[in-house]
């Protein structure tokens, strides 16, 4: 656990799009996969996750649909609607430039 | 709870199940792993809230974004603006004016404690000064002896308090200034506990205590409002003296300033302890006659009491006084053996009104039909809200092709039709503030001392807010839905413009123009009904001709009795050497006045034996009276100016009068005796007179018998001069002016009209709704016909292209106008066919109203039909006129 990292306001967003990107997943999905791509250094806590959920919801971005799991228990599963597809786009671009610039500057062009 | 909020709990219980379902499965006790999921969520609550948090602030967001663009759309497009917000202002304003003084009248409660513990004892529309009448069943009004026992008596209530009803009009001086300068004010008598019953305390000062009436203390409290305005608003007005009338009144306290005493529509200046009242009204007594009524007694109800268990105690207060008096056992003994008054409470939260019985009808009349206006007004805006959501479909579509909802959208065009309300309601209330004064200007007109405390309360406010909104939605959401249901391939294409989705619009459009052009029907018609039967009752003849004739009242109650006779014959004698005054006579009540007189009476010689069917009105009259009137004698002679010298005993009767007790003539020479309750009085009749209506228009012709002014019949303290004339009318009022100080210069005058002002005056009521039925009406049509203008122009517009290739192929300009005014026609024809029925069965609602009519006059309706039909003749005629000056060359190639 010591070697988790604070994610970045805003970074959270884009992961959970990214990975819903792939297919619709319930909540603790989610987490699970953010800590497996990531190798353990994100680890996002339902306490942030549910509200990051319904705040992307809200914007339109992902649609919530009740299901079930494979061992019967019914989760909410979340997937990318269109106009959320569109905004993953925008923040790609976004995420690269300025990591980017900011690997420039820690790289020591400066 | 909410269906979302549910949502949220089922959401976040499955997610800690599945923590829960794989911690148990690493090993751990159910309990550990509950505990570990929970604390992995942060406090399942907490984590729950964050999410609402974020929607409300979501939400609000939302909102100021769609306001912002309705706002930003809205200046984009101003002539659309202006006239939704003015259409919305208008039906907004005649809302809110005709709702304040509803609130006024009807619904507003005393600014008192608690009020709703107060009950009245009196009826509250009863007012004046009652010396006349023979009472018997339910009081509408207290003498002060009766107050003085019932208070003595009370058990039931915590408090009973009186007030004069009549409010007085009298001039204050200030003490110390000299006699330089005087106020005309309103002062009130009231009991000794008056403010204290109430629970209302002084602004400034102190109000009066009930030691204060028990030894008639030169004492007064002024209203706020006259305090700021008269004295200043200065302290120093406190223990400051004021003369009014005989006496010297020392100011005690001020009021609170929202406080007007109890009388809704009458505002008081200063009120004395009841007991001054020989000071301030000198030369009459109010308060030892247990016959003169003119209190209305309040009573605030002991905690726990019931109205009808405090009603069962204050009648038997009531009975044990009635047993006790002897006047009024006199009469009552003679009629039934046993006093049959009683005391009925009523709810006095509202306080008493006189105005309350003969407005809220009238008032609830015009209230609906501004609501027909407002009606009127919605379909307006959505007809043009309508036109603009087509003008917008690209946009729309466009919107609705990159991913927006379906409900976002609507939610946003009907924040633009909130931010049109809104503006409008913000006008509306401005010129609601102005109509409502307007209104009271126009009822003060008919009711001198009408006075009324117009909205300084949140009624009005939240009442023009609330129909802001409602209008705002019901003219918004029908549109916005259309709107969204836009075929987003359709609207995005080249040629969306005049392709069959425009039908529907267009339907929409007409089904409400219909709707417009019915609802005005019904408006135009009714206001033909008032504007007629008022026209009705104000030419009834009235047996003499009322032009040229003038009254003026003259208080008399300070002439000294046995001077009187004498004084009416120097007044009758100077009076008509004013030029352009031919005839001068007097009587006790004018013509068309508040006050009529009746009585009991034995009639010599009368084959009616039945003495409870005798009984007449009657009138007092001066000299010359009838030839004053211009009124045939049928037979005999009128009072002479030497029976008015002689103050003899003689009278003169109606025809009505003679047909009911001389059914065989015979009545000349004969006795009538008046049975006042405390006097009797004889005349011999010496002549037979015309029916002439003197108190309305509409009355039946009753009997009545005119006695001589001179020997008068119990008090008299006002007369009413009457001079007809045939010059101009203001010269010969300033005439009277000088004329009556001469004769005497402490007679007070009082106002002086034409017997035409004062037949208006009687006509208030019918005159409000008369002029506002018209004038709320011509505001309803006048919407209507843009409505139609509206409609009509787009729809030419959308087939500019079909009107080209007729013309092309030889159609002439006058056909393509025939053809755009016979759609206009086809649409109100429709309209008049719904509207006919409609404003039948409306007009049978007022139809008691209504006065030598019926509620299904033809000529009304035919009225209201020829003014909808030039309206819309004028509506259709522009965009005809247009449609048929299109040139075909153009027309094909624009399409």
């Amino acid at each position: 656990m010591e070697e988790t990292t604070e994610i970045l306001q805003g970074t959270l967003d884009l992961l959970v799009l990214r990975i819903l990107e792939l297919q619709p997943l319930h909540g603790v999905g989610i987490a699970d996969r953010i800590e497996q791509v990531t190798r353990g250094v994100f680890v996002v806590g339902p306490g942030s996750l549910f509200p990051a959920l319904h705040r992307l919801a809200d914007q339109g971005w992902v649609e919530g649909k009740w299901g079930e799991l494979e061992t019967g228990r019914r989760a909410k599963f979340y997937a990318l609607t269109k106009a959320g597809r569109a905004r993953l786009a925008k923040e790609k671009r976004n995420w690269q430039k300025i990591a980017t610039a900011m690997s420039r500057v820690l790289a020591g062009e400066v | 709870m909410r269906p979302e909020d549910a949502d949220l709990d089922r959401e976040a219980q499955a997610w800690l199940d599945i923590l829960i379902d794989r911690y148990q499965k690493q090993g751990m006790p159910r309990a550990e792993a509950e505990r570990r999921a929970r604390m992995e969520f942060d406090g399942v609550t907490q984590t729950k809230e964050k999410v609402r948090e974020a929607r409300r602030g979501a939400a609000l967001e939302t909102f100021w974004r769609d306001l912002s663009y309705g706002w930003r759309t809205l200046r984009k497009s101003p002539g659309f603006a202006v006239v939704a917000v003015v259409t919305l202002a208008l039906g907004i304003g005649a809302n809110s004016a005709i709702f304040s003084l509803v609130d006024a009248v009807i619904l507003r409660l005393l600014p008192v404690d608690h009020p709703e513990q107060l009950v009245l004892l009196t009826d509250p529309a009863a007012s004046g000064v009652d010396v006349e009448t023979q009472e018997s069943g339910v009081r509408t009004i207290l003498s002060y002896p009766e107050f003085v026992e019932l208070r003595r008596g009370n058990r039931v209530f915590s408090g009973l308090t009186a007030a004069g009803s009549p409010i007085l009009d009298i001039d204050l001086s200030p003490e110390e200034r000299g006699a330089a300068t005087s106020v005309r004010a309103r002062g009130q008598l009231v009991a000794g506990e008056y403010f204290e019953v109430l629970g209302v305390r002084a602004a400034l000062g102190r109000v009066f205590t009930a030691l204060e009436e028990r030894n008639a203390s030169p004492v007064a409290v002024v209203s706020y409002d006259f305090w700021r305005r008269e004295l200043d608003g200065s302290p120093a007005a406190l223990g400051s003296s004021v003369r009014a009338g005989r006496g010297v009144f020392q100011i005690v306290g001020v009021a609170p300033p929202d406080f007007h005493g109890i009388t809704v529509g009458s505002d008081v200046n200063i009120w004395f302890p009841i007991t001054t009242q020989p000071q301030v009204l000198p030369g009459r007594d109010y308060l030892k006659p247990a016959d003169t009524l003119w209190l209305q007694v309040m009573g605030r109800l002991s905690p726990g009491i019931s109205i009808k268990a405090a009603q069962a105690g204050i009648n038997v207060t009531f009975q044990q006084y009635l047993r006790t008096r002897p006047a009024a056992s006199l009469i009552d003994a003679r009629r039934t053996g046993k006093p049959n008054e009683s005391i009925e409470l009523r709810a006095g939260a509202r306080g008493a009104s006189p105005l309350r019985d003969r407005f809220s009808d009238p008032l609830l009349l015009l209230m609906g039909m501004v609501g027909v206006v407002m009606l009127i007004a919605c379909a307006n805006l959505a007809n043009l809200m309508l036109a603009r959501a087509n003008g917008r479909e690209r946009e729309i579509g466009a919107r609705l092709a990159l991913g927006a909802s379906r409900t976002r959208l609507i939610r946003q065009l009907l924040t633009e039709s909130l931010v049109v309300a809104g503006l409008g309601g913000v006008l509306g209330i401005l010129l609601g503030a102005v109509g409502s004064r307007l209104l009271v200007a126009l009822v003060s007109t008919g009711m001198s001392d009408l006075w009324m405390d117009l909205p300084r309360d949140t009624h009005v406010l939240l009442f023009t807010a609330g129909i802001s909104i409602l209008t705002g939605l019901a003219f918004g959401l029908a549109p916005a839905i259309r709107a969204s249901r836009v075929d987003i391939a359709r609207a995005m294409g080249a040629s969306a413009r005049g392709s069959t989705g425009e039908k529907g619009r267009t339907r929409t459009g007409r089904i409400l123009v219909i709707a417009q052009v019915a609802l005005s029907l019904v408006l135009l018609t009714g206001a033909a009904l008032f504007v007629r039967s008022l026209r009705n009752i104000f030419i009834q003849p009235v047996g003499y001709d009322r032009s040229h004739l003038m009254l003026a009242g003259i208080d008399i109650a300070g002439a000294d009795r046995a001077r009187r006779p004498a004084l009416y014959e120097a007044l009758r004698e100077r009076l008509r050497q004013i030029p352009g005054v031919r005839d001068v006579s007097l009587s006790n009540n004018g013509l068309f006045g508040d006050g009529d007189s009746g009585d009991r009476l034995t009639i010599e010689g009368s084959p009616e034996k039945n003495p409870d069917e005798m009984h007449t009105r009657w009138t007092e009259v001066g000299a010359d009276y009838f030839k004053t009137l211009g009124v045939p004698m049928r037979l005999g002679r009128e009072i002479s100016a030497d029976d008015a010298a002689r103050a003899a005993q003689v009278c003169v009767i109606n025809e009505a009068f003679l047909k009911r007790y001389y059914p065989d003539g015979g009545a000349i020479g004969r006795h009538i005796t008046d049975e006042y309750p405390t006097t009797r009085e004889t005349f011999e009749i010496i002549g037979v007179v015309a029916d002439v209506k003197e108190h309305s228009t509409r009355e039946e012709p009753r009997p009545r018998f005119y006695s001589n002014v001179a020997h008068p019949i119990g008090t008299l303290n006002g007369l009413a001069m009457l001079l007809r004339t045939s010059g101009n009318d203001a010269a010969v009022a300033s005439g009277i002016r000088q004329a009556v100080r001469e004769v005497d210069r402490s007679l007070p005058l009082e106002e002086i009209r034409t017997v035409s002002q004062q037949i208006e005056r009687r006509l208030i009521v019918e005159r409000l709704l008369a002029e506002l039925a018209a004038f709320f009406s011509a505001v309803a049509l006048f919407m209507a016909a843009i409505g139609l203008y509206g409609v009509i122009s787009y729809s030419t517009s959308q087939r500019r292209g079909e009107i080209g290739i007729r013309m092309a192929l030889g159609a002439s300009g006058r056909s393509v106008m025939g053809m755009v005014l016979a759609q206009t026609f086809g649409m109100v024809a429709i309209g008049v066919m719904v509207g006919v029925p409609c404003a039948l069965a409306v007009g049978r609602l007022f139809a008691s109203r209504l006065y030598g009519l019926k509620a299904s006059d033809p000529w009304s309706m035919a009225m209201g039909l020829s003014v909808v039909l030039a309206a819309a003749l004028l509506a259709g005629y522009v965009p005809a006129l247009r449609a048929s000056r299109i040139d075909p060359v153009v027309s094909l190639r624009h399409e």
